[in-house]
């Protein structure tokens, strides 16, 4: 049977226009409806996550090899360097001894209840799912390690990201510079509050920082603890510059070289726990305007921090 | 019946190469290759496919294809949900309203083409993206993509023209 081809044509133009209007409908719908759209894309990337592990072992080799001849050219120098370095670290070391010891005396007399205990979860970093217009990347624990979403990932002593999406055997880490990473954090020595918010730059800005704060260029960034999201205290990077048009953070770990990342779990809610809003329902407004401590550590960890009202 | 078995199952291979093709493109732009940056300005390498199969056999990459691709892409990539799928099927519709431009033309023709649609892409993908995100995103890894995807073209293009030469000669 033969087809007139006016109609063929018609067909063709008609299929084209549903796509694209399938197309920007989806674009909707992630707008509208982030879990479904969520649970795609883990589906998705758990079925993928096997091929881009295997694929990404040649480039790990290739790169310890690289890696190495480097190592080699430079064992003089650094190994200078780490004497130096293992003599200060180890006053630093004398020091914290001293403060640790200091430290338990005085919770001691305070009736302290200590924050719950980290456990880890250790992954590898699998792919840079990034793009010109969004930066995470995947790694190889899932929801069967215990990942869940909103855990706070760190490499070495630094923030890296939170979990933005885990499914059973892979996750996504959205890094703290992508556009839509908001993570409540706190100046170390002013102890003032700000949103460490990314726009795909290398140094996230530091966003609603209050009034009238002298802000130092290489003051240290920490998390606050605040929402209930993050532990209070985690490094996240020093300031770098303070301008008129905001003040930014370099992040204590380049994103580039991450190979293994550690996730944390607290058993808090993470970031987008569902309690939370539960919580926010259920606290008067009154205890949401009450002061806040001095220090966000010393808020018992069974009861919600002070901060969970200040969800965003 | 002039269709053998292994002429259909040749004809098959055919029709579904370039897909597959093109996904491993996007799976292997994925890889964690460990240099500073570069995942923000990694070479959008379906692009490449998708331009070359619109080119010279539109047949092998319909829209429905064009599609799925774009949805995979952004699925694993993170990028707002339909991107790239829009992106993607802008750049078949050009480039196959283009095409006796560049069918049979010199590669730096070719090339020359490509440059300009990746060109259009990139704009495309940075308004979709700062609509979606909701504010203007930064211009510059933007540009460096596309620097290093019209860059890679030539390499992907002879891989491209490898594969191609391994499937049925007639238009599926």
């Amino acid at each position: 049977m033969r087809v007139p081809a006016t109609f063929k044509l018609a067909i063709h133009r008609l299929s084209l226009v549903l796509l694209f209007g399938a197309a920007f409908g989806l674009m909707m719908i992630g707008k509208a409806d982030t879990l479904l759209v969520e649970r795609i894309r883990t589906g998705v990337v758990d079925a993928v996550s096997p091929v881009l592990g295997m694929l990404s072992r040649p480039a790990a080799t290739a790169d310890i090899v690289v890696q190495e001849i480097r190592a080699l050219t430079h064992l003089r120098a650094e190994n200078a360097q780490l004497r130096e370095e293992n003599e200060r670290l180890l006053r630093w070391q004398t020091l914290a001894r001293r403060l640790e010891s200091e430290n338990r005396a005085l919770k001691e007399l305070l009736l302290f209840v200590p924050p719950p205990e980290a456990a880890f979860i250790s992954a590898r970093v699998i792919a840079d799912a990034g793009s010109a217009f969004a930066r995470s990347v995947l790694i190889n624990a899932g929801r069967r390690d215990g990942v869940t979403k909103g855990q706070a990932v760190m490499h070495g002593h630094g923030l890296v990201g939170r979990v933005a999406e885990a499914g059973h055997r892979s996750a996504r880490v959205l890094l703290l510079t992508d556009p839509n990473s908001r993570i409540p954090v706190q100046l170390e020595q002013s102890r003032s509050r700000a949103i460490l918010a990314g726009d795909n730059t290398d140094l996230p800005r530091l966003n609603f920082l209050p009034e009238g704060v002298e802000v130092q260029p290489g003051e240290r960034v920490v998390t606050s603890g605040h929402a209930g999201a993050f532990p209070p205290g985690l490094p996240a990077g020093i300031v770098t510059s303070v301008t008129e048009a905001g003040v930014r953070m370099q992040p204590f770990v380049s994103t580039a070289r991450l190979e293994f990342v550690r996730v944390l779990d607290y058993g808090l809610d993470g970031i987008l726990g569902a309690d939370i809003t539960q919580e926010l329902k259920a606290t008067t407004p009154a205890s949401a305007t009450a002061a806040s401590p001095p220090h966000p550590g010393s808020v018992p960890a069974d009861r919600p921090a002070e901060g969970t009202q200040r969800a965003p | 019946m002039t269709t053998t078995f292994w002429r259909r199952a040749d004809l098959l291979a055919s029709a579904v190469t370039p897909f597959c093709v093109t996904l491993l493109l996007i799976l292997s732009g994925l890889v964690h290759s460990r240099v500073p940056e570069l995942a923000s300005v990694a070479p959008v390498l379906p692009l490449a496919a998708i331009y070359f199969w619109s080119v010279y056999r539109p047949g092998l990459m319909p829209y429905l294809a064009v599609f799925a691709l774009g949805i995979m892409f952004d699925l694993l990539s993170g990028v707002p949900l339909g991107l790239n799928a829009v992106v993607f099927m802008l750049v078949r519709l050009i480039t196959v309203s283009q095409r006796r431009f560049l069918v049979g033309k010199p590669f730096l023709m070719v090339w020359w083409g490509y440059m300009m649609i990746a060109a259009g892409a990139a704009f495309a993908a940075w308004v979709l993206s700062s609509v979606a995100t909701g504010r203007l995103l930064p211009t510059l890894p933007p540009v460096f993509q596309l620097l290093l995807t019209v860059g890679v073209y030539p390499l992907v293009s002879w891989l491209l023209v490898k594969a191609d030469a391994g499937l049925v000669q007639s238009e599926a």
